[in-house]
């Protein structure tokens, strides 16, 4: 009988879910805005995590540059896809497979540009971050620097989202755009600040799981696949419904992984639990956790 | 005069039929072959994609499940080649059921997400179930497995030059039944559902049963494409049928053009073709990453250019010169 220790399973949960939820937030507000699965977000993540490589590991200038210039160098990314590929794309009418067909086009247009750059082998962080144990469970910096940028994260945009008049704008937006744009809503210009913000989000994200994990010019796609069913889960468009789907989809995987071990079958299924969830959701439910807010998973 | 149709049919076969006569290179025969394969992997999505609207990221699943299917039974358990080519499809549209019938509700991305995941599920049990897989180093590999997945009898289809031809009178089979049917009731059904769902419906269609029947005959046809590969490669790894190819396979029908017949034959040339083209100036490896990023820059021009695809360009060009032959007159 394995012995587990289910205090630092919960706490590993918390950490994927805001790992998650960071991939997870750009990408459910860009596609309740504009209406299909941006595969591209990928590389937001990936480009974040390289370009916080390379300020850390090869300037030595420290985390804390390297958190910035993952943020402003997927921020751009994230401005450019929309401005070059995807806005142009929906003025000539493209459908959802053209948007689609684009998307994994410029993913992988990004992706070899990133190969091209740092190269395609293996880098890892090598920073040492300070650990403590709280009773039995095993705490690192890194986690602490995790979990605390996804709740700063959630704190302003909740603010934003209720009680500025952009967050109004976004809201309206991905309720319904042509209602909004009736209503004087510029829903372009709200559409590329939130490409912008998801897509610095998602850098974040792929820094921290960098520097928890190695650096591979894959790394993206291993984030964005889980992602994706936070996005379904939680409704799409919807920011709280990723918000609860994020650390449900945490503990699923790693209670998951536990199971997984117990019946003597291969960890690499625990990307499965994750898949699981998002096709039963799809079947039983399409509009995931959204309809509890009244926002998202309207889009059929 | 003959309808240029049938002309371009004509040409076509006597082209197919006499190209490997006059093409030696091996390099070259080979590139011919795997066309064939993906003529038959990007017509057949195209069903699912172009003709009905289902949008389906695991095209590769079900010609990956064809190749286990059809290279087990017979480099373990000694079938003819003949009877296992259509078992691979069989067992491909049967298990194109578990997410067909239950996502026959879901459309557009939705549908799109659904398949995602069950490509990379599936694709972790083509690495995981190592008992019937042999992952990762694939079939052949574990006892029982003499001389690898064998190419079929009669002696004639071991070589590639034999091969060529194996291939292509499937594909053409293949092309022709595809054919026939989307130009039958039964293709018009799938199109007024690709056009109008709701409006479909009303017209009393089954809209449920002919969404279900173009899915599973697009992956039976996917099932067959496995089988070919499989023996012609001699060997089956799991890398082969991940969600990523089966993106490459939906890229061929969106450049070739969404729901037309030529359409994915040519989006099958250029998804076979254009990679290869492109390695020829970047041959030293540490430039090859270029060669991916020009094909994503010609990807998404092409896309932009023409959402219609290539078989749009051919039909405006052809016209033109029509016309202006008319002129002449």
């Amino acid at each position: 009988m394995v012995v587990v220790n289910w205090l630092q399973v919960l706490f590993n949960s918390a950490v994927t879910g805001s790992l998650y939820l960071l991939a997870a937030v750009g990408l459910t507000l860009t596609y309740g805005l504009t209406r299909f699965p941006n595969f591209a977000h990928a590389e937001f993540m990936a480009l974040g995590a390289y370009a916080g490589y390379t300020i850390a590991e090869q300037l030595k200038l420290g985390f804390p540059y390297s958190f910035i210039a993952a943020f402003i160098s997927s921020a751009a990314l994230g401005a450019a896809s929309y401005l070059l590929v995807f806005r142009p794309l929906t003025h000539r009418g493209a459908t959802i497979i053209h948007l689609m067909v684009a998307s994994i086009g410029l993913d992988f247009f990004v992706r070899h540009l990133i190969k091209q750059v740092w190269g395609g082998e293996q880098l890892s962080f090598r920073m040492v971050w300070p650990y403590f144990d709280v009773g039995p469970v095993r705490i690192t910096g890194l986690w602490v620097a995790l979990i605390l940028s996804a709740i700063v994260m959630v704190g302003v945009m909740h603010i934003v989202l209720t009680r500025t008049r952009l967050g109004k704008a976004i809201r309206a937006s991905a309720n319904n755009p042509d209602l909004a744009m009736a209503s004087g809503v510029d829903v372009e210009k709200i559409a590329l600040v939130v490409w912008i913000v998801g897509a610095a989000l998602a850098g974040v994200g792929g820094l921290f799981r960098a520097a928890d994990t190695r650096l591979v010019p894959l790394i993206g796609w291993e984030i964005l696949l889980p992602a994706f069913a936070v996005v379904i889960l939680g409704g799409i468009g919807s920011f709280y419904g990723a918000l609860i789907a994020a650390y449900v989809i945490g503990l699923a995987e790693n209670f998951g992984v536990v199971f997984l071990v117990m019946f003597k079958l291969s960890t690499d299924y625990k990307f499965a639990i994750a898949f699981l969830i998002l096709i039963l959701t799809l079947i039983l439910k399409p509009s995931g956790f959204g309809r509890l807010f009244g926002e998202g998973g309207k889009v059929v | 005069m003959m309808k240029p149709k049938i002309l371009g049919v004509i040409v076509g076969l006597i082209v197919v039929f006499l190209l490997p006569l006059w093409v030696k290179n091996p390099y070259y025969l080979h590139i011919l072959i795997m066309m064939g394969i993906w003529i038959i992997l990007v017509s057949s999505l195209n069903l699912i994609v172009g003709y009905t609207g289902q949008v389906s990221l695991c095209h590769t699943i079900f010609y990956g499940i064809g190749a286990y299917t059809s290279a087990i039974l017979v480099a373990k358990y000694g079938w003819s080649f003949w009877t296992a080519l259509p078992l691979a499809g069989v067992v491909a549209a049967l298990t194109s059921t578990l997410i067909g019938y239950p996502s026959l509700r879901l459309r557009g991305h939705y549908l799109g997400i659904a398949t995602l995941a069950f490509a990379v599920i599936m694709n972790m049990v083509f690495c995981n179930w190592k008992a019937l897989t042999y992952s990762p180093t694939g079939l052949p590999g574990g006892p029982g497995f003499v001389e690898g997945v064998p190419r079929p009898e009669p002696a004639f289809f071991k070589s590639d030059f034999g091969y060529y031809y194996l291939t292509y009178i499937i594909t053409l089979i293949s092309l022709f039944i595809i054919y026939r049917l989307v130009n039958s009731p039964i293709g018009r059904a799938f199109t007024a559902i690709r056009e109008d769902e709701e409006l479909a419906e009303a017209m009393g269609l089954d809209v449920a049963k002919y969404k279900f029947l173009a899915f599973t005959v697009g992956c039976f046809f996917a099932g067959i494409a496995g089988s070919l590969y499989a023996h012609y490669m001699i060997t089956v790894v799991p890398d082969t049928f991940t969600f990523l190819t089966s993106m490459d396979v939906l890229i061929g029908v969106v450049v070739g053009g969404i729901g037309t017949f030529t359409g994915s034959i040519l989006g099958a040339i250029f998804m076979v073709i254009v990679p290869e083209i492109l390695a020829f100036p970047f041959a030293e490896a540490y430039v090859a990453a270029l060669q991916i990023i020009i094909y994503a820059i010609v990807l998404i021009v092409v896309v932009n250019i023409t959402p219609r695809g290539l078989a749009g360009i051919v039909k405006d060009v052809s016209k033109i010169l029509t016309s202006s032959l008319k002129k002449k007159k």
